[in-house]
């Protein structure tokens, strides 16, 4: 049976002040072993089980929704890994290094301290009271540890893993006179242990030998998937209650997680994911050629985007083609500025500083590919880009690859923006695109790029370049338009976009991209989506209880995950 | 009393900025709102230094030297009181302390120095000299002490408040060529906290030549926002604040792309009063073009209580402006006083002086909450 235990945890030689770090260097020289790589033949007919290191995003949502909004990890995490697009399977392919982990263990402290380190707080979150404040009481640090360890583990501790975190508090409290300073201890020791940062596939046997998830692995999973974040108490329960192995179960499960609140928290990571859209905690833009480009419209624009995806295709159940149609949006007052839009009077006094707002009928500006948040994002600091703009379609909405550029290519042609003789982008890249090596590859790009270059870095509508009339037309796989509306209208008609979302969708549900046993399953979830309406409810629940999405199937000769978490 | 759109000599306005849009006569009345960007006394700087041919005032350390001087600190003391300030700040060498009291009542006690400028000697700081200013002929005269615009060309400028400061060193800048760097900093401060000043021109037929156009200038509900160059935001939308006690209405024409309002008794701009004074001006007019980008600039010429003047520029900061502003307050007291120009009490003194005030502004949907017909003035569209 492969299982994943963190096993060992001695006894032996506890030093208090440097029991976290000592996780932290054994997490650090590689004590995480991954399973073991099963054989490319293997690899076709099994679908591994996975170990994802916790996203800063989900590391964020975990603490809100165990200890509350109030709490919050400071200072810098382990910055995300996006491979083959997605952070989601960038997670899967990433270990703690350590000053890492020293970062975590900075986080972790933090979040005891705000949790147990002020009474009124730790009033909120104790299920009893201690003896005394001034020495160990076992039996209560056990209490606390089994309720906060079940949350964080997403599964019951061990009575080992419990007993171990009860003596580090224990031995604290007694060593600093304060029981409430060894609890922060244990606390903040569980919050830098592998089961707590990654999430981790669990398998067990079935009733036929057969290896299966365990329902706690399930009940992540769904959570990690639809809220991005820990099962709530009814899905630990249904887990507990093994509910989870049975069809009905999962779904009623599903049903009820598609229709919670924390399902707009869930798709806002996803397409956080899917779009890139972390870009913008790095983005910059020449001030002197873009200053509408602050730092509040590069955190506007993302919130933008991420809420007119959630509007349409979560409160309003809409049609995914439909984001690159939309003429409705979100806005607030600083981003209706850098769009040239006024501020209605009732939006300016109700305080909340969002407002709905609806292009007109006649605007370029449709669908997501016109907004601030993919235009700057697909731009340089200092220009517009039709071929980093049309490169993100291909890539990031329709599943495509395109080619890295072949070395020695001379980009000055295409960068000097005041050559009166290229005055648009157009120019420009004909001009460039005359070298036989380059124009294979800008023909994919470039056409959806040229659309966009109605908005400028910033998004900001326009007509001409340099005085020249900006040409916007185009043709995406057979179909012509003549601007960025109509582009948008040419993206909703085109297959691949839908096709790209189930198959984005199912890997970052997984954190892996799918194999070829998993194309079927693919194929009959696409059909679903199209005959469904193009609705992400449906597609999420058609995922969330699939067979493929649940079910794990080791490699005969894996090895387990082992963590030896010794504390010495 | 409203006073007509006199003295304004068309002649030598400059017409090389024509706008695109302006050229173009506006299809309907149109209402167009700003945001103040930028405001600041209209100085204009001589490079070769002519407009102060004596030199410019002495600077933070010379004055202090100076006043420990008069007060018989010995020469080493002084120097090494002056070093310290330069290296401490304020705090430093007992700079506060001595300047803030080097004022003498009639008994010889120390008093606030910045309250009671006459208890302190006039240093006779050094006045202007230059022929050249920016303002409007405000009382219809032209006398020896009267300016030349230079951008219009129009005689009899009255404008004594830049002739008070005009030689003191964080004054010198040229309106559109160069921002003095404290004032600048003065007013991104008063900018990120205090409630902006939004213009609104309105009824606007032609932006080259209209009868008949109106300028309104109001307080806003919010401070203006910084874009990423740390200048405002343009198209922002801003709110009148519609209990304020600001409400200018200006009566204006447009003649060859300037926007002339007429000469009004009264025009009263309210500011933070811990930033800035509020000014009550009196007889005052406006100028404004229309800048190729949306944006617009202007001047503000009227005349202020010469005492209220020399509070809200500096003696409301004390020792602050002193070492920063590099000035002698008891001096720019003094200076206005021996500039003002206008409105003379039964002693002869007179009380008003004359001033000319620099403004830019940028592009800004401005909505009104209480009024009931067109409650948005149209940003102007960038080119």
């Amino acid at each position: 049976m492969n299982t994943v235990t963190v096993k060992g945890m001695s006894k032996r030689g506890f030093v208090f002040a440097l029991a976290g770090l000592a996780v932290a260097a054994l997490l650090g020289y590689g004590g995480w072993r991954m399973w073991g790589g099963p054989s490319a033949e293997d690899a076709v007919v099994n679908i591994p089980p996975a170990a994802r290191r916790l996203t800063k995003l989900q590391y964020t949502n975990v603490v809100s929704d165990i200890f509350g909004p109030d709490v919050r990890p400071g200072g810098r995490m382990e910055p995300d890994l996006r491979q083959e697009h997605l952070i989601a399977i960038g997670a899967s392919k990433t270990s703690i290094t350590a000053s890492g982990l020293e970062q975590y263990d900075a986080a972790a402290r933090g979040i005891a301290q705000q949790v147990l380190g002020q009474e009124d707080y730790r009033a909120q979150v104790m299920p009893c009271e201690p003896k005394s404040e001034t020495a160990a009481d076992p039996d209560c640090a056990s209490t606390f540890l089994s309720r906060a360890g079940t949350l964080l583990y997403r599964r019951p501790l061990t009575s080992q893993e419990l007993e171990q975190f009860t003596q580090i508090a224990s031995k604290a409290a007694t060593e600093t006179g304060d029981f409430y300073g060894g609890l922060q201890l244990a606390l903040s020791t569980l919050m830098i242990s592998g089961p707590f940062l990654f999430i981790v596939d669990n398998v067990d046997q079935q009733s036929d030998g057969e290896p299966r998830l365990d329902s706690y692995s399930i009940a992540s999973r769904l959570s990690f998937f639809l809220w991005n974040s820990v099962p709530d108490a009814e899905l630990l329960r249904a887990a507990e209650a093994g509910e989870l192995h049975t069809q009905k179960g999962v779904e009623g499960q599903v049903d009820r997680m598609l229709e919670s609140p924390k399902l707009r928290q869930g798709m806002r990571a996803f397409f956080s994911d899917m779009l890139e859209l972390d870009l913008f905690d790095t983005l910059t833009k020449d001030a002197a050629i873009y200053p509408a480009f602050s730092f509040d419209v590069a955190r506007d624009a993302r919130e933008q985007t991420l809420r007119t995806l959630v509007n349409l295709l979560i409160d309003r159940d809409g049609d995914y083609r439909d984001i690159f149609t939309a003429k409705e949006t979100f806005l607030n007052r600083v981003l209706a500025s850098a769009y040239g839009i006024p501020v209605p009077t009732d939006a300016l006094l109700d305080g909340n500083g969002w407002f709905r707002y609806e292009f007109p009928s006649d605007s370029e500006h449709s669908g997501i590919l016109t907004q601030i948040g993919f235009v700057s994002a697909h731009s340089h600091p200092g220009r517009t880009s039709p071929t980093l703009r049309g490169k993100a379609v291909r890539e990031l909405l329709m599943c495509q690859s395109v080619p890295d550029p072949p070395a020695g290519v001379d980009f000055t042609l295409i960068q000097d923006t005041k050559n009166p003789e290229f005055k648009t982008a157009r120019d420009r890249l004909d001009a460039h695109n005359s070298v036989p090596s380059c124009a294979g590859c800008h023909k994919i790009m470039d056409p959806m790029g040229l659309a966009l270059e109605a908005f400028d870095g910033v998004a900001r509508h326009r007509t001409t370049e340099n005085g020249a009339v900006i040409d916007t037309s185009g043709e995406l796989d057979g179909v012509a338009f003549k601007n960025a509306a109509e582009l948008g209208q040419a993206m909703r008609q085109n297959a691949a976009a839908a096709t790209c979302l189930v198959n984005r969708l199912y890997s970052y549900s997984l954190g892996r991209t799918p194999g070829p046993q998993e194309r079927p399953f693919l194929t009959d979830a696409k059909q679903r989506f199209v005959e469904d309406g193009y609705r992400l409810r449906g597609l999420l629940r058609a995922i969330a209880t699939s067979k493929a999405f649940l079910s794990v199937k080791p490699a005969p000769n894996s090895d387990t995950i082992v963590a030896n978490a010794d504390i010495h | 009393m409203r006073y007509s759109n006199r003295g304004m000599k068309r002649r030598g306005l400059v017409a090389t900025a024509v706008l695109i849009a302006a050229s173009q006569p506006a299809a309907a009345s149109e209402t167009r709102g700003y945001v103040v960007s930028w405001w600041f006394v209209a100085t204009h700087t001589v490079a070769d230094g002519s407009d102060c041919p004596n030199g410019i005032n002495p600077r933070t350390t010379e004055a202090f030297a100076r006043v420990l001087k008069e007060q018989g600190y010995p020469q080493a003391e002084i120097e090494k009181r002056v070093i310290e300030a330069a290296e401490k700040g304020q705090g430093g060498g007992g700079y506060h302390q001595i300047m803030s009291t080097r004022g003498r009542d009639k008994d010889g006690k120390p008093v606030n120095t910045y309250e009671n400028p006459e208890r302190v000697a006039d240093p006779k700081i050094k006045l202007s000299q230059a022929k050249v200013a920016y303002g409007f002929n405000l009382d219809g005269k032209v006398s020896s002490e009267d300016f030349t615009d230079p951008e219009t060309g129009e005689k009899g400028i009255d404008n004594q408040y830049y002739r008070a400061l005009g030689c003191l060193d964080t004054y010198r800048a040229t309106v559109g060529v160069s921002r003095p760097a404290i004032p600048e900093f003065k007013w991104d401060v008063t900018r990120e906290h205090a409630p902006a000043w939004l213009i609104e021109i309105s009824g606007i037929d032609d932006y080259q030549n209209d009868d008949q156009v109106e300028v309104s200038w109001h307080l806003a509900t919010t401070a203006a926002i910084k874009d990423a160059s740390s200048g405002v935001r343009r198209d922002m939308t801003m709110m009148v604040d519609a209990g304020s006690r600001m409400k200018v209405r200006l009566p204006a024409k447009i003649q060859d792309g300037w926007l002339l309002t007429d000469q009004v008794d009264e025009l009263k701009l309210i500011s933070d009063p811990y930033f800035g004074p509020g000014y009550d001006f009196k007889r005052a007019r406006v100028r404004i073009k229309f800048n190729e980008d949306g944006s617009i600039r202007g001047i503000l010429g009227g005349y202020l209580d010469y005492l209220k003047a020399y509070w809200g520029e500096g003696g409301s900061y004390g020792s602050t402006w002193e070492y920063f502003m590099g000035g002698d307050l008891p001096g720019l007291y003094y200076a206005m006083k021996k500039s003002a120009d206008a409105d003379p009490d039964s002693n002869g003194q007179n009380k008003s002086i004359s001033s000319t005030w620099w403004f830019e502004g940028v592009p800004a949907f401005v909505t009104h909450p209480n009024r009931a017909e067109a409650q948005l003035s149209d940003a102007r569209k960038s080119p």
